[in-house]
């Protein structure tokens, strides 16, 4: 497209707004084109990823029913879930995210990308990391919290990738021909900003080894600060970056501007106020201080009327162009994607009140809320932008019109599948949990009940899923087929459009304020901000970080918040070895340690959970779902050889169990070299191992302690000499798990040498 | 010697939570009546930016022997 002098003028209006030169006058027009190969780029991977990581989700959704899938220790359930959840998000939405942002960007800007060489640097650096992530995953090498498991040098790979993408978009502000930012690239700045502030301080931790780390929070500090994190990744990964996009390609594909640009500018900045406030809302009835459950359940509920705002702009977009939906699968995508956004930002403020959240906490009816967002919203999202995009990318007509619009039905009908059955398979769960019968006796005493309920249930899921994924595949055929029809070479239009004035005069907007209140509503100093992207950009981060800084600091820095309880004394250095093998495997994705004060929980769990029993928890692992029964009370529970005999063969113990065969923690050496590395890591976090640190002391106390759960399980029956073996050091964990907090000394305590006077 | 967490701890705090949410809707409901206020009017030329580079996307594959020519 190339523009006169006098159309960029008129469409511009930055001509129009600037002192000089005068309206009317001869303008030098700048000559550019845009980068389109980037966007190429990162929308093949947004397919490819997206279908690697809707695999691997239904890989796993078939575990749960079919257990003897879990056929290799790569392979099981604990390791994959967090490869299927990082996939989606930062590979699959990640890459829909960059995708969008770049073709946007440029256009919104009215310049080319700040540097190409920078652009490239993004994608492969951000590919690399993916390709990381899907080697350490399955190979067990994780921080556990979730979708923040990645160890520490990937995480400094992405601090630096996201650094990079930063510069090289605020440097394309910085250069930008439009004097105004668009709405959509206030969400972008919000995005950026805040996922590297989440990131940063998340990950914060101290190395064991190169692939072994430990969080510097502990306990109720580490889950406040993971679900700060783990919600407003939600927010400002999988949230406002999508409606960056909506606001962006769906004006595009209706043809026509967004509803109300007012309702945009609430959207934005509601959403950047109140987000970063609502992450406590997952720690409902847990050890955290009640006071900052309830803040975030208040600002969680206050969310609804931005988030609904945002979705009614996004439909009413549509105002006199509903006939178009008929015809485009585009914006059939787009209606269900935008609805999905309302019903699932409805349905969240709704789980964040307290007595909601007490049924639906660690059920399925959370997965059932999160995929109703991510194959709704982020999917159909991407879905209708790729299929927007694919023409005019590749230069070429789409391939199928009729295949996209079967991609829609059938995915739509995969998403009603898929909640439909989780929904039901979370209520039906969460009341069976709570269910007494007239005896006042649990009615389900035995967990495995109320897991046998669920088959039905997961098994349509994986129906749903299974639809979904064959929608890919249409897709994917389409992006072929459409791509092997690309010109030879592609055209490189050139762009030309007046360079931005360095003095920015508002025009007048009918006759100027008088008086404060008149020019506060005035436009004047909100439109300074949007052509001041820096001073924008800070405006954002104060937003975000005072938010964050009026929670985090009460709870890290008030004492009475965490009371801590005498008896908890640190694991052993076997205990703390076991504990990473309890990582390793991923245990936190199937099960809780955290007994919540009901009395459902407390009959069947045992004593409820307090705060002081965590303070030595690097990271904490308090988990979010529950397939299998609460561990927090494990300790002592069971004999040494019934654990034996549960991890050689679950279904030995428990006919119906779902749980994956650990058999080879009989014959994995311990490495008890790397313990000593371990115990000083947690050392310097502060947990007082006194002998331990000594050089040498922590692999010796642990193969002494070794030595007696060896013997025990021997005279109990059991296997002989496994001293050495992994599942010596598990089951010193699980035996320790709540003893301190109910027992007056720990077990072993003095044998092991571990604890602390 | 105390610590940072000590003279926190006492400092009577427990009213934080509220100032900062009280903070936190005055300025939501700040931006609101600052929003709603404005005229619609003043927002014409940046709803209409990304409808700006509105090109048409071809109706047929190009042949591949030869290339689109520019302009």
């Amino acid at each position: 497209m190339t523009l006169s002098e006098g159309a960029a003028d008129a469409l511009t209006g930055a001509a129009a707004r600037a002192p000089a030169p005068p309206r009317g006058a001869p303008v030098a027009l700048d000559s550019f084109s845009y980068d389109d190969d980037i966007v190429r780029k990162f929308m093949v991977a947004t397919y490819v990823w997206g279908l690697v990581g809707m695999l691997v989700g239904l890989i796993i959704a078939l575990q749960l029913v079919m257990p003897a899938l879990d056929f290799a220790p790569w392979f099981a359930f604990g390791r994959l879930r967090p490869l299927h959840t990082n996939a989606v998000i930062f590979a699959f939405a990640g890459n829909a995210f960059f995708t969008g942002a770049y073709y946007s960007t440029q256009r919104l800007c009215k310049a080319r990308m700040f540097s190409d060489f920078l652009g490239r640097f993004h994608f492969w650096g951000w590919q690399a990391i993916i390709v990381s992530a899907a080697i350490t995953l399955p190979l067990g090498l994780t921080q556990t919290k979730e979708y923040a498991e990645l160890e520490w040098p990937i995480d400094i790979a992405i601090t630096i990738v996201w650094v990079v993408f930063a510069v090289n978009f605020f440097g394309t502000l910085k250069k930008r021909r439009e004097r105004h930012l668009y709405v959509a690239l206030w969400f972008y700045i919000a995005s950026i900003i805040t996922v590297a502030i989440l990131h940063i301080f998340n990950n914060l931790s101290v190395p064991a080894g190169w692939f072994k780390s430990y969080s510097v929070y502990a306990g109720v500090q580490d889950a406040f600060m993971q679900w700060w994190y783990g919600h407003n990744a939600v927010a400002f990964f999988l949230t406002t970056p999508f409606l960056g996009l909506m606001y962006y390609f769906m004006p595009k594909a209706a043809e026509r501007p967004v509803y109300s640009y007012k309702l945009s500018i609430l959207h934005f900045w509601s959403l950047v106020f109140i987000y970063i406030w609502a992450g406590p809302h997952h720690l409902h009835y847990t050890a955290l201080p009640e006071w900052a459950s309830t803040l975030g359940m208040v600002f969680s509920v206050m969310l609804w009327m931005p988030s609904w705002g945002g979705m009614i702009n996004g439909l009413l977009t549509l105002r006199g162009a509903w006939n178009k939906v008929v015809e485009d699968p585009v914006l059939k995508f787009f209606v269900v994607a935008v609805t999905a956004y309302g019903m699932s930002t409805f349905e969240g403020p709704m789980l964040s009140v307290k007595s909601v959240n007490a049924l639906a906490h660690y059920t399925d009816w959370i997965i059932a809320h999160v995929h109703t967002g991510t194959l709704g919203w982020n999917g159909f999202m991407t879905f209708g932008m790729v299929y927007w995009l694919l023409p005019r990318i590749f230069q070429t007509k789409l391939y199928s019109k009729k295949l996209a619009e079967w991609h829609f039905w059938i995915g739509s009908f995969g998403i009603l599948l898929y909640v439909v059955a989780i929904y039901s398979a979370g209520v039906t769960q969460g009341l069976m949990w709570r269910a007494f019968d007239q005896t006042g006796r649990l009615a389900y005493p035995d967990f495995i009940e109320t897991v046998v309920k669920l088959f039905p249930m997961w098994w349509m899921r994986a129906a749903g899923g299974t639809l979904y994924l064959i929608g890919m595949l249409m897709f994917g055929w389409n992006i072929l087929m459409t791509w092997r029809s690309r010109p030879a070479v592609y055209d490189v239009p050139v762009i030309q459009a007046p360079p931005l004035a360095t003095r920015y005069v508002e025009a007048p907007h009918g006759p100027q304020p008088v008086g404060v209140w008149a020019r506060f509503t005035h436009l004047g100093w909100h439109r300074m901000w949007e052509g001041r992207w820096l001073l924008f950009t800070v405006l954002v981060i104060v937003a975000v970080a005072v938010a964050s800084l009026f929670e985090i600091i009460p709870t890290f820095l008030i004492r009475e918040n965490v009371p801590t309880i005498a008896s908890v004394k640190p694991y052993t250095p076997l205990e703390l070895a076991g504990r990473d093998v309890y990582i390793r495997e991923g245990c936190v994705s199937c099960h809780s340690q955290m007994i919540r004060p009901f009395r459902w929980e407390t009959e069947r769990f045992g004593e409820y959970s307090k705060p002081g029993e965590f303070v030595y928890d690097h990271p904490f692992l308090w988990g979010s779902r529950r397939i299998g029964p609460d561990l927090a009370r494990e300790g002592g529970k069971y004999p040494d050889l019934w654990h034996v005999r549960h991890m050689q063969d679950p279904r030995s113990i428990t006919p119906a169990s779902i749980m994956p065969p650990y058999a080879q923690l009989l014959t994995n050496d311990l490495d008890f070299a790397s313990i000593q590395r371990k115990v000083d890591a947690m050392a310097m976090l502060g947990v007082p191992y006194g002998p331990a640190v000594i050089q040498g002391n922590a692999p010796r106390m642990a193969q002494a302690q070794a030595a007696l759960i060896a013997d025990t399980i021997a005279q109990q029956g059991g296997p002989r000499n496994l001293q050495g073996k992994e599942i010596v050091a598990l089951i010193a964990y699980l035996q320790r798990l709540g003893w301190d907090a109910t027992h007056v000394s720990a077990p072993a305590a003095g044998a092991a040498g571990g604890g602390t006077p | 010697m105390k610590s940072l967490a000590d003279v926190v701890s006492g400092a009577g705090l427990h009213v934080y939570a509220d100032i900062a949410l009280i903070i936190f809707l005055a300025v939501f409901v700040a931006i609101l009546a600052r929003v709603l206020l404005a005229k619609r009017s003043t927002w014409e030329h940046e709803a209409h930016l990304p409808l700006e580079d509105d090109t048409a996307p071809p109706t047929t594959p190009p042949d591949r022997g030869s290339p689109h020519a520019h302009q």
